[in-house]
């Protein structure tokens, strides 16, 4: 069924990396710290927190089959400033919880651009979310 | 108010849609709705020009933006 006079515009929010780091650094530290829990939990880690520095130990050996773990591995890391330093862990596994932040910082930016758009006056209309992640919203421009 | 869709990626990149009236209105409203989320601290900017996408009389995919047309299948 032919539907023209469609406009498309691409856009790129500058500085992604950057502003992840600000955005996690600005995410209370309790929240982020259940969230990190909720996350090695579901990939076979328990969490314990000493100072700054998180003790996970593997309680599932079969979670994390690709990184090759096993029952009672043990690892140190830390996040600081929206980056986390792993001390000690399985080959991947500073990747694996870089991406988790990343995707953490990324659905808060999606958020925050949805409360921007409504605040410019977009009639936001519907809202759903992409097997990718990405918000899709119906509006009124 | 036009109808459009808006698509906000993980990674910061964000598509917008009209689906009706026409291409000059549409490009101008989204151009808008850019420069409001700058002026509300939003850093986002146009990675390319506005495009004209279209489906022909077969379903295929029209897509114009500027001087250059491409074709592609639905």
């Amino acid at each position: 069924m032919p539907c023209n006079g469609v406009a498309v515009v691409l856009a790129q929010i500058a500085n992604v990396d950057a502003e992840n780091q600000r955005i996690l650094s600005e995410i209370d530290e309790k929240t982020l710290d259940l969230l990190l829990v909720k996350f090695m939990g579901k990939v076979g880690y328990e969490l314990e927190k000493s100072g700054s520095f998180w003790s996970a130990r593997a309680v599932n050996a079969g979670a994390l089959a690709e990184l090759q773990i096993a029952r009672g591995d043990t690892f140190k890391f830390q996040i600081n400033n929206g980056r986390v330093i792993v001390r000690g862990g399985p080959d991947g596994m500073q990747d694996k919880i870089a991406s988790f932040l990343n995707l953490v910082a990324g659905k808060r930016r999606q958020a925050q651009v949805v409360d921007k758009l409504k605040k410019i006056g977009v009639k936001v209309n519907k809202t759903k979310s992409a097997s990718n992640g990405a918000v899709v919203l119906s509006v009124e421009v | 108010m036009m109808k459009a869709r808006i698509v906000i990626g993980l990674d910061g990149k964000v598509q917008m849609v009209t689906d009706e009236g026409t291409f000059e209105e549409g490009s101008e409203k989204l151009e808008r709705v850019l420069k409001a989320l700058n002026l509300e601290g939003i850093d986002i900017a146009m990675t390319q020009p506005p495009e004209q996408h279209r489906h022909g009389p077969d379903g295929e995919h029209l897509t114009t933006g500027g001087k250059s047309v491409h074709l592609h299948a639905a």
